[in-house]
């Protein structure tokens, strides 16, 4: 099997994306893959972070070591990218930008869509995604 | 008649996204109590209630699966857009109830009862696409109002000085020749859209008008962005109408974004895009976003004034903060696109 060498994982502190974190330490331990998470940072996070509030230090950044115990735990080295704007765009935008191989999501993160009338971020992350997409399932530990 | 016409939902207090969260049903008395302030006592304004968009006017800027969907999320009982964008059972109606506002004004400013017209919708409406729905925003209340004009055949002028960029109007109205999208907004900022050289498709190049702003910004600097980039594209587009994306959190009390305008700054800005209407009874302002009760009161009476040509400052103008070198850079990158495009 050959681990792809950049890997996007987007995490957004919810079980779904904890469980594509955790599915992604399995996956390249061992191995020289680069990891890196990516996060949106939606409206409220303005109101939960202290002023002033440049985008590119959100104050979120013990929330991501927390979302990256799996991977710190493993070893394995990670990057981290934060910017502002809704979960599918910024993921598919920095899977773009960064040139990676793979992008790891959850299969549902924060968002709840009932009866999965509207299309959530991971299903429009495969859809319009530049490289292959993994899905974690929740119940995939 | 002369005189503000505002237009106000009824029942939009059933969509509440919950305690904590800042867009909250509140917002609406809060715009109304500074209209009220402002014009009440000159007898230069009349509130009516709205009536709701009907399926097709929001097809005119929605797709149907987009509609459906929101309209099973609320069937189920609610759900989420995104983590900012909570549903209730009654927030599809609610934002049908929102959609409309626009299309009421139009009609009382055809018929000759008012000089200008100031609606207030919540949600607000500016980040959503034709396919999304995303911060606080479900429907794209500006865009159903543009949308049925340009079914008429007139040219709308879209002025949006929200603090966050309006992306979803912008993507509908990207490659349309007949409406015209401008926003001066925070940059980095919240929905991270907006670049200076982002000026529209291929059948409407110029289309488009993006003026980033930095942190600190204050009013002088957006009036600078006025008068500089949007006034002398606006003024080549020769619009039939302008409406106003008028968000509040531009403000410096603000909670969800750091530009420095005060009250004053916003009627100084009102009074200047107002210019660019063309003609009387062919403005109208929609409220998006503006999260600090009271400097939202404050702010829409000072622009609420400005639209009948009054003038109510409760806060003094500002000057000095950073960002006039952004407006001439913003120039020179929207040139320098705008001879690639063509």
């Amino acid at each position: 099997v050959v681990i792809p060498a950049r890997i996007l994982v987007a995490v957004d502190g919810s079980a779904g994306s904890h469980e594509a974190v955790r599915w992604t330490a399995r996956l390249v331990s061992g191995s020289s893959s680069e990891v890196v998470l990516v996060h949106a940072t939606g409206l409220l996070e303005h109101l939960r972070t202290a002023r002033p509030r440049p985008a590119s230090a959100p104050g979120s950044g013990e929330r991501l070591e927390e979302w990256a115990r799996p991977l710190s735990l493993a070893g394995i080295p990670w990057d981290v990218v934060v910017a502002d704007g809704p979960p599918a765009q910024v993921v598919l935008d920095t899977a773009r930008r960064l040139r990676v191989d793979l992008v790891v999501v959850g299969s549902r993160g924060e968002a709840q869509h009932p009866g999965g009338a509207l299309g959530s971020t991971s299903a429009q992350v495969a859809w319009y995604a530049p490289c292959a997409v993994a899905i974690v399932p929740l119940d995939a530990s | 008649m002369s005189g503000l016409l505002v237009v106000e939902p009824t029942g939009h207090e059933r969509h509440d996204p919950g305690a904590g969260h800042p867009e909250r049903p509140g917002r609406v008395a809060a715009a109304r109590d500074g209209i009220e302030l402002a014009l009440a006592g000159a007898g230069q304004v009349r509130f009516m209630a709205g009536r709701p968009a009907t399926l097709e006017d929001v097809a005119l800027v929605h797709d149907r699966a987009y509609l459906d969907g929101l309209m099973a999320v609320a069937r189920a009982g609610g759900g989420e857009l995104d983590p900012d964008t909570p549903m209730g059972p009654a927030s599809w109606s609610v934002a049908m109830d929102s959609a409309g506002l626009g299309l009421v004004a139009l009609d009382e400013l055809g018929a000759g009862t008012a000089s200008a017209a100031f609606v207030l919708p919540r949600p607000p409406g500016h980040h959503a696409s034709a396919t999304m729905g995303m911060g606080f925003c479900l429907l794209n209340n500006v865009a159903v109002t543009a949308a049925r004009l340009r079914a008429r055949g007139e040219r709308v002028l879209v002025v949006d000085w929200d603090v966050h960029h309006g992306n979803g109007t912008q993507a509908i109205f990207w490659d349309d020749p007949d409406v015209m999208f401008c926003s001066l907004h925070q940059s980095p900022a919240y929905p991270g859209s907006g670049r200076a050289d982002d000026v529209g498709g291929i059948s409407a190049p110029g289309g488009i008008v993006n003026v980033p702003l930095p942190a600190g910004a204050t009013g002088d600097v957006l009036l600078a962005a006025v008068e500089h980039v949007i006034a002398p594209a606006a003024d080549r587009f020769s619009p039939d109408w302008l409406l106003i994306s008028a968000g509040f959190d531009a403000h410096r009390d603000d909670p969800l974004a750091e530009l420095c305008l005060t009250a004053g700054d916003f009627g100084l800005l009102a009074e200047r895009v107002a210019e660019l209407a063309p003609g009387p009874a062919r403005t109208i302002a929609f409220l998006e976003g503006g999260y600090h009760p009271d400097a939202l009161a404050r702010s829409v009476g000072a622009v609420a004034a400005a639209l009948v040509g009054a003038r109510h400052h409760p806060e003094a103008p500002t000057v000095g903060g950073p960002g006039r070198d952004w407006v001439d850079d913003c120039v020179r990158r929207r040139m320098h696109a705008l001879e690639l495009a063509w």
